[in-house]
């Protein structure tokens, strides 16, 4: 005769299969959000904090421009540069604000002409339409660095305060004015 | 004469000209260590000493002129962390919701040892059992030892 030792039989098992299904449905299920995200989104850091000061030269004319002149008033700023084809697209709307700014009073608009060459800058507003409103130049990009700027164009919606509400990557539109404007006290 | 001169000049040319040692500014070891722990915002996935973009080079520069003012290196990260926010540090801080990052592969790593050692422990109490089952359960008598081959 021969020893048979009974061996006990595995159990379900369903202690590691629950994991296992956990895990084969939530990375995927992860994952699935990861791609739905834009990395190229990246959240500012100036929101909720007091602009930061400025002093920088025109870029069309003499003297410079200082952020404090145009304090006490809700201001959009706009990072440019004629290199930028998304700037394009929001052009019209841009010089459309500028004549509204000028018109009423509500707000002040400035534009930052970023990394750019003055003479392409000017060669540029020349076809696509001057803004009624300066630009400073940032030659180096040294003020897109302290605004936390990191793509073309960049608008940002400052209160009247001088608290940044909210920073737009990508190009000016009605849904974008409507969506920030009444942040900084602004009827769209 | 003229083969002399010749000669001499030969032997003179034959030396090996010292190269001089070029010498870098004593600062740039620590512009290296910080510039590798500081994302460049345009290119996203590279560092500001890798990158090559016009942003991350300026980034550079202002990096250097700050230590160059003796900034700490805390400072130096503060500087960057209040324009681009956690973001562009390439180590995120232990703080809100970086804790996540460093605390899930931690937790990850401790729960897999943790089923490790159950699963091993399981199997010694089984491989027990199935010892002493097979010694005690079945206790063996002469006539099973006659059919057994010994």
């Amino acid at each position: 005769m021969t020893i048979e030792v009974d061996m006990p039989r595995k159990k379900g098992g369903l202690e590691w299969k629950l994991p296992l299904l956990a895990a084969l449905v939530g990375l995927p299920l992860l994952l699935g959000i990861g791609l739905t995200r834009d990395p190229n989104r990246i959240p500012s850091a100036l929101v909720g904090k007091s602009m930061p000061a400025f002093e920088i030269p025109y870029l069309q004319r003499a003297g410079m421009l200082n952020s404090a002149e145009h304090a006490g008033k809700p201001m959009l700023l706009n990072f440019w540069a004629s290199w930028c084809t998304t700037c394009r697209v929001e052009h019209p709307k841009l010089v459309e604000l500028g004549v509204r700014s000028q018109l009423s009073d509500e707000f002040s608009i400035l534009g930052i002409n970023y990394r750019d060459d003055p003479a392409r800058a000017a060669g540029f507003l020349n076809r696509e339409g001057h803004f009624g409103y300066p630009s400073g130049y940032d030659e180096r990009g040294r003020l897109g660095i302290d605004f936390g700027v990191y793509g073309m164009p960049e608008t940002f919606f400052i209160d009247a305060d001088g608290v940044v509400q909210a920073r737009h990557a990508g190009p000016v539109t009605d849904k974008v004015l409507a969506k920030y404007l009444p942040l900084i006290g602004v009827d769209p | 004469m003229k083969r002399l001169m010749l000669i001499l000049a030969l032997i003179v040319m034959s030396f090996p000209a010292g190269a001089a040692s070029v010498s870098e500014d004593p600062t740039e070891p620590r512009v290296r260590d910080l510039a590798v722990l500081l994302r460049c915002p345009v290119c996203q996935s590279e560092n500001i000493l890798d990158s090559h973009s016009s942003t991350a080079r300026e980034m550079l520069v202002i990096l250097r002129e700050r230590i160059a003012e003796g900034m700490s290196d805390a400072e130096i990260f503060e500087f960057f962390r209040t324009r681009y926010g956690d973001y562009v540090l390439l180590s995120p801080p232990m703080t809100g919701p970086g804790r996540i990052v460093w605390l899930v592969p931690a937790g990850l790593v401790l729960l897999g040892l943790g089923v490790f050692m159950l699963i091993l422990a399981r199997h010694k109490r089984r491989a027990a059992r199935e010892l002493k089952d097979s010694v005690l359960m079945s206790p063996l008598d002469a006539s099973g030892l006659k059919g057994m081959e010994l």
